[in-house]
């Protein structure tokens, strides 16, 4: 089994955007330009986060959904903004293969074993946003990272290991965006309680990180964001001329945002990787 | 060439039917037994429960329609569940039947697998044919690929030999391709494992064109 290389796209409208710690978004361009890229690219996998659904209570993914979905022969999985079985009808219908759903589940935690009745527990993910407070204790945030619920992260992933999910999607707040590395900690913590499909996200910034992430813990596969979408601003050539250029321009100049980030195409970190002695499908 | 695309409300039909549309297989999503009469081949796509699946095929006439056009000779493709569906009977949530076109067993991972071992298998597994396999249609389109799973329940088919490429799971080696004449069953997704998988959809389409 490979260790999955995961390319998330945080969406707002139809436009892929990025933050540090989920907030300070900028807009990068057409959301489904980058998921072809990312695809033709060799990417295991697509994760699409509406990164406002949660905050405005709509779901406005669909499109870009149906338009990837057409032109994409890799997985795709949806999240943000989804809070009732209709809601991941929806988006299934649209195309998608899994949905991840954070907020409603910690809300309602028997909406998760309604959802996994419903669709077969491996459509199903489980999307957990972390944060450290000050002893040092990682809980669970809702609404995009917004709201801490004080629910201990740990404590979380022990009831849906009983409740049974197709995989946990883990993001790390304090790291997100940053590219200074995963939070390894809490990565072994969560990896040595549950046995189920871990893929785990929030601050990788060089390819080091990556093979860190896949090496240090038994993890499913890596969430990749800011990394490979400061490469594919300056190679997709359709991006020219556009939006996304300016959105670059803005990102290069904000230093903070950027000198700790290393970009690289997937198809380079996973040819880094296999050097490394970690198989992964080119 | 007309394929027909089993609408039984059990996922992924929308990508099955992109990919067919990709390599030229001109599909259909049938609602009723006319499309799938009409049509050249048959896929009977699926995620989701076995026993429940079953059901609503049975509810819709699905099941008399699918029956009577693989009796005819005509290709059935299942894909994940609708491949499960081809044997005879599952242990996902109690015992139920399936159509029983090839004989065997469809099987939980958690009872053969050791507790810490991750299921359900999702990601990119290797693909390899059996002597069997060699010999069949795939036999110029698969050569230890990867492709694409997510499944909790494995097929476990009766005879060897209708085993036509085996995958490892944590060092459980269970059948991701099963055939028997006309029938044709993939456990991983080949509508969603890249230009390995749609050269799946092509050599269908050579095959039975």
């Amino acid at each position: 089994m490979l260790p999955r290389i995961v390319a998330r796209l945080d969406i707002k409208g139809n436009q892929l955007c990025k933050g540090i710690h989920l907030e300070g978004l900028k807009y990068l361009g057409p959301a489904s330009t980058f998921a072809k890229h990312y695809y033709e690219e060799k990417a295991d996998e697509l994760l699409f986060m509406d990164c406002v659904a949660s905050l405005y209570q709509r779901n406005s993914l669909y499109e870009v959904i149906e338009e990837t979905a057409k032109n994409i022969f890799i997985p795709l999985t949806v999240g943000g903004g989804i809070r009732s079985i209709a809601d991941i009808q929806n988006v299934l219908n649209a195309g998608a293969d899994k949905v991840a759903i954070n907020t409603e589940f910690l809300k309602r935690p028997e909406f998760l074993e309604e959802a996994i009745t419903h669709f077969g527990a491996s459509t199903i993910c489980v999307s957990i946003v972390t944060k450290r407070n000050l002893q040092g204790q990682s809980t669970c945030y809702i609404n995009n990272g917004r709201d801490n619920t004080r629910k201990d992260a740990l404590e979380w992933v022990n009831e849906i290991n009983n409740a049974g999910a197709g995989e946990i999607i883990l993001t790390s707040i304090d790291q997100e965006g940053t590219g200074l590395g995963y939070d390894m900690d809490l990565i072994k913590q969560i990896s040595e309680i549950t046995n189920i499909p871990l893929i785990v996200g929030g601050g990788a910034g060089n390819i080091n990180h990556i093979e860190e992430g896949i090496k240090g813990a038994q993890v499913s596969g890596v969430s990749l964001a800011s990394i490979i979408h400061y490469d594919a601003i300056k190679n997709i050539p359709e991006l020219e001329s556009t939006q996304a250029q300016e959105s670059s321009f803005t990102i290069l100049n904000e230093k903070k945002s950027f000198d700790k980030i290393e970009p690289a195409s997937i198809l380079e970190i996973k040819n880094q990787l296999i050097k490394q002695g970690i198989i992964c499908r080119t | 060439m007309k394929t027909a695309i089993v609408n039984y409300e059990a996922g992924n039909l929308f990508s099955v039917f992109h990919a067919c549309k990709n390599v030229g297989l001109n599909p259909l999503i049938a609602d009723d037994g006319q499309t799938l009469d009409d049509a050249d081949i048959v896929i009977l796509p699926g995620v989701g429960a076995y026993g429940s699946a079953m059901n609503v095929l049975q509810e819709r006439g699905f099941d008399e329609d699918i029956i009577r056009n693989v009796e005819k000779g005509k290709p059935l493709i299942g894909i994940c569940l609708g491949m499960q569906l081809m044997l005879s009977e599952s242990e996902e949530l109690g015992v139920n039947k399936g159509f029983g076109f090839i004989s065997g067993r469809v099987k939980s991972f958690r009872n053969v697998l050791d507790s810490a071992v991750r299921v359900p298998h999702v990601g990119w597994n290797n693909v390899t044919l059996t002597p069997q396999g060699s010999e069949s249609l795939f036999s110029h389109t698969i050569d230890s690929d990867y492709m694409y799973f997510v499944h909790s329940f494995y097929a476990q088919p009766d005879k060897s030999e209708h085993s036509l490429a085996h995958t490892s799971y944590e060092d459980f080696q269970f059948s991701s391709i099963i055939g028997k004449d006309n029938l044709l069953g993939i456990q991983f997704h080949p509508e969603r494992s890249g230009d390995k998988g749609l050269n799946i959809f092509r050599t269908i389409k050579n095959t039975f064109s």
